[in-house]
């Protein structure tokens, strides 16, 4: 059973190689094979969700390898509450993209196809192997790792203005990296100074005792603590992105090929929420305590701008974009709370946001593929042509307005109930952000789905959604309803190890050992 | 009188010629190849061979007596430790590279046979460079590879460019290590020895209540010989010309051994001389000196490689912020004087050579034949003409860039490591920005290779060469650089 996790990574990674040496004459096989290799780690997944004990706060399934003996790295690879949900939605997440995108349009050039499923592969090796890794080092590699594919991808099969928006995406999301890579070795530095042992282990690493004095100016971001905390939070936040980080978002979502959109929205934004709640947030609890009012502010601002951005754009991908901007915000909101509810529900909201997301930006493709167009004003009267679409949208639109009974409505009332006790101005300006979301979401249906068609013979020729579509959403529209009726089973996995987080960051006496201000500037 | 007091000769004893094996084997093979170099339509053939036939011996010769304790000859004169060893296997293996990436090349460009002998004499001065302890051997070894160098560089005959770049590497190089040579007569008038473990300490116990002029100026004058063979902002000058200018694979040769070899020697010079307890308080401006150039290698490489097009030139600039890191290496070393520090500079050395080589043999095999200097233009739609080659001239970029898994992100990783254990921060975290910076350009080729729609169809690009000599450098550096990449922790322990 261990030896699932390590399998769980490199399957992919072996599917990938093996896609990308097929000959020729064979490249018809390499969607098969990815969605075959995809499916098989999301069985994987499903045995270790039944699996799991639910009684051990601690990790589970854990393998430890000796990577880089000098340095402490191990390659160390466990599954905890926090990340459990994670790996188990990204493992699903993936043949589902491959089957629902399996029929567009920018998917039929034969190499396409192939370089396409085996660049996707490489990107969920790196994301589960971020989600698994309990070693800050090579949480830090398979976080790197995502960007080569990711890079290719968007330059290669994305839209026009595809090479602007891939090079703005790398360098923003690598440079936010980089500053993450000098805080772990000071961090990995500092641990090797105060306990004379070389250790990059997340559980070791946590309980360093770093100084932080908030008269450090800046509201203690120049002391030691500060300053990690900031480098580890721009990585973090860029990834998220939480606004005023996010420049890149727009046009990378916008600008990348609907597969790579759906992974780049539902998973890779995700590893940044996950790195802040799992790194970010017990790392440095002093620094977390005391920046928390503006980070919450900061969200808070985050919802209603993209929900504000998002009424206004006349580009039906962009919407969508700003959309996702905005309900990550809700993520952070409920993170930066530092209450138990407020990160189980964020936690929750993560996979909540991953599968509206998917199923949004699936279905944009699909209408894209369509239209030939995202204009907004191309779009009418679709609901009698395509009924299975319409309902589809519908259904991921509800999730996404957060309606009660669906998953979206348990992840943000946990999360807005938590933040209202924590702050509550913050909380009332993301709750009008809720409001928009809703003008917007609800607009956006009504133009494309309801409304005049824009020529009735166009639409009557248009055919709904095949058999692979709905398979994969019948599926998304069951992860929908299910956790929104039953998130119990849901939130009982998590919860020890949310607690335990909770607890680190919330109830330490803030001495500093000498070890860390030895270290500090 | 006895004989031996009549003639102080020291014998040299088995051991010791044991160690020096690999020395005579690569000096045997450049007689060996200058004299095949004549013989008619076999000479190509030949000198590649006696090349070849030595590097691999002297290779084999030096992974058996990897385990040997350290030998010293004639008292210091040469030196063959581990350090010399490590490097002495890159610059030999660095030299079998650049002569395989020199077949078929050569006779496109009409390259004389004597390239293959030039390489093993300059290979030879490598090895006397970074395992000597004595200031003037270490000019000889300097000289003897400095002089075959020039040669190189301007052997493409038929260009103004490689003339241009010959003499210029020529008078610039000469000048540098005049300086040098001076600045060892000034180090030998204040301490009375040649040898670097006399020197560190004689000049710690002058440096005990004042600091004298004389000894001062020599270490100056001797840093800025280093410095100008590895190519440190202000002493670059030289370097994009001479690398646009010569041919491709000599430039990968020079980017790689050549520097590799100055490293290995400051290496030594910086672990017995400049880190002695002491010196950086006594002479405090001497910290920030290296602080300033430091910063401005890494900046100026990366800021100034923004511009280029041309992809010899992109990488000449590239090299000098790689420079960057390593003097942040050093800077590192003289502070906290750990091993770690070393061995992070060695680790980082080895990295670099295998992914520069890598990227100069595909620089090599889409050179053009008109003009031997390949711009970006010409890797336009690499990705489906040539897939694997793409492929691996990605791999070299991005681990230039320092991405994992590739070998220079934990090159990279382990230089911030013992920069920040050191305590220098603000150095490193200006490395980042350049790391930032040069991530800009080396995402370039990517885009011409795999993103751009082609403006003309591919039939109209040259067909790339297919020599199988560049073909096995690109391979055997792809691979050298996904396992140093995933398992560097071999590597990384190579000092041990």
């Amino acid at each position: 059973m261990n030896q699932l996790l390590p399998w769980m990574i490199f399957l992919p990674a072996l599917g990938a190689a093996l896609i990308l040496v097929l000959p020729q004459q064979k490249t018809s096989w390499a969607r098969p094979l990815g969605v075959f290799v995809s499916a098989v780690v999301g069985l994987f997944a499903l045995l270790l969700w039944q699996s799991f004990d639910t009684e051990i706060s601690g990790p589970q399934f854990l393998v430890k390898q000796a990577w880089l003996p000098e340095f402490g790295i191990n390659f160390e690879l466990a599954l905890d509450g926090l990340n459990l949900p994670l790996v188990v939605f990204t493992a699903l997440l993936t043949p589902l993209a491959f089957l629902g995108t399996w029929s567009l349009q920018a998917d039929t050039q034969s190499s396409m196809q192939k370089h396409m499923t085996a660049l996707v592969l490489l990107m969920e090796t790196g994301a589960l192997g971020t989600f698994l890794s309990q070693d800050l080092f090579l949480f830090y590699v398979f976080w790197e790792v995502i960007l080569i594919p990711a890079y290719l991808l968007i330059g290669m099969y994305g839209g026009a203005d595809r090479l602007k928006a891939t090079l703005q995406f790398f360098i923003y999301t690598f440079a936010g990296s980089l500053f993450m890579l000098v805080g772990i070795a000071w961090l990995i530095y500092v641990q090797k100074n105060s306990t004379g042992v070389a250790s990059a282990s997340i559980q070791d690493l946590q309980n360093l005792r770093l100084m932080f004095d908030p008269e450090a100016g800046l509201g203690g971001l120049l002391s030691l603590q500060g300053l990690l905390f900031a480098a580890f939070a721009l990585a973090f936040f860029v990834k998220s992105p939480l606004v005023p980080f996010h420049a890149w978002l727009p046009s990378t979502y916008t600008q990348a090929p609907t597969l790579v959109t759906i992974y780049l929205a539902a998973i890779l934004s995700k590893m940044g929420t996950y790195g802040i709640l799992k790194i970010l947030l017990p790392f440095f609890p002093e620094a977390a305590r005391s920046f928390s009012p503006v980070l919450m502010w900061m969200a808070a601002i985050g919802i209603v701008y993209g929900a504000v951005l998002a009424i206004a754009q006349k580009n039906l991908k962009t919407a969508i974009a700003y959309s996702s901007l905005s309900h990550v915000s809700y993520i952070l909101l409920g993170l930066f709370s530092l209450s138990a509810s407020g990160m189980s529900g964020a936690l929750l909201q993560m996979v909540n946001h991953g599968i509206a997301i998917a199923g949004l930006f699936l279905l944009v493709g699909l209408l894209e593929k369509k239209r030939g167009s995202l204009d907004l004003s191309a779009f009418g009267g679709l609901a009698r042509a395509t009924p299975l679409l319409a309902t589809s949208f519908m259904v991921m639109v509800l999730s996404s307005v957060a309606l009660p009974g669906t998953n979206g409505f348990v992840g943000e009332f946990l999360v807005l109930v938590a933040s209202f006790r924590v702050n509550s101005g913050a909380t009332i300006l993301a709750a009008t952000g809720m409001v928009l979301g809703a003008v917007y979401m609800l607009n956006l249906y009504q133009k494309t789905m309801f409304g005049a068609p824009s020529s009735e013979s166009v639409n009557a020729s248009w055919s709904d959604l095949g058999m692979k579509e709905i398979i994969v959403m019948v599926v998304l529209g069951a992860g929908v309803i299910g956790i929104g009726v039953a998130p119990q089973t849901y939130l009982v996995r998590s919860k020890l190890s949310i607690e335990s987080a909770v607890k680190r960051i919330s109830s330490e006496t803030s001495k500093t050992d000498p070890s860390g201000q030895v270290s500090g500037l | 009188m006895s004989f031996a007091e009549l003639f102080p000769i020291q014998f040299i004893s088995a051991d010791q010629w044991l160690a020096l094996i690999p020395l005579l084997v690569i000096c045997a093979s450049a007689v060996l190849a200058l004299l095949a170099a004549p013989w008619g339509s076999y000479g190509r053939v030949g000198s590649f061979t006696a090349l070849a036939a030595g590097s691999v011996i002297a290779l084999l010769a030096l992974s058996f007596s990897l385990s040997n304790p350290p030998v010293s000859i004639l008292d210091g004169v040469l030196v063959v430790d581990r350090l010399s060893q490590i490097f002495s296997v890159i610059t030999i293996a660095a030299g079998l590279a650049a002569a395989l990436m020199t077949l078929g090349f050569d006779k496109r460009e009409h390259i004389h046979t004597e390239v293959y002998s030039l390489i093993a004499f300059a290979v030879a001065g490598m090895i006397v460079l970074v395992s000597t302890r004595d200031l003037v051997v270490l000019f000889i070894g300097l000289e003897l590879m400095s002089l075959a160098v020039y040669v190189l560089v301007g052997m493409r005959r038929q260009s103004a460019a490689a003339a241009e770049a010959g003499l210029k590497y020529f008078l610039l190089g000469g000048a540098a290590s005049a300086i040098l040579l001076y600045g060892a007569t000034l180090l030998y008038g204040s301490t009375g020895s040649l040898k670097f473990d006399v020197i560190g300490p004689a000049l710690s116990r002058l440096w005990q209540d004042q600091i004298p002029m004389v000894p001062v100026l020599g270490l100056v004058m001797v840093g800025i010989g280093f410095l100008f063979k590895i190519g440190a902002v202000p002493f670059h000058v030289w370097i994009p010309d001479v690398y646009t200018g010569a041919s491709t694979p000599v430039t990968g040769f020079m980017i790689s051994a050549v520097k590799a070899a100055a490293i290995g020697v400051l290496l030594r010079f910086t672990s017995e001389v400049f880190a002695i307890p002491g010196l950086l308080e006594v002479g405090g401006g001497f910290y920030w000196i290296l602080w300033v150039i430091t910063a401005m290698t890494l900046l100026y490489g990366s800021l100034v490689g923004l511009r280029q097009s041309s992809l010899k030139r992109m990488l000449a600039y590239s090299t000098i912020a790689h420079t960057g890191y390593v003097l942040l290496g050093f800077l590192a070393l003289v502070i906290s004087q750990k091993p770690e520090a070393s061995d992070a500079i060695v680790s980082y050395t080895l990295f670099y050579v295998v992914m520069n080589l890598g990227g100069f043999a595909v620089l090599t095999l889409i050179s053009p034949a008109d003009s031997d200097e390949p711009m970006l233009e010409d890797l336009a739609g690499l990705g489906r003409r040539r897939p694997y080659l793409a492929f691996a001239l990605s791999l070299f970029l991005f681990s230039m860039a320092g991405i994992p898994p590739t070998a220079g992100f934990f090159g990279k990783y382990y230089l911030f490591m013992s920069a920040l254990s050191a305590g220098e921060v603000a150095l490193t975290l200006l490395a980042v920005l350049s790391s930032i910076i040069s991530a800009v350009f080396y995402l370039r080729p990517m885009v011409y290779m795999y993103m751009k729609a082609p403006e003309q169809s591919d039939a109209s690009f040259g067909i790339p060469a297919r020599w199988l000599g560049s073909s096995a450098v690109v391979g055997f550096a792809a691979v050298m650089t996904l396992v140093m990449g995933i398992l560097p922790s071999w590597f990384s322990s190579l000092m041990k």
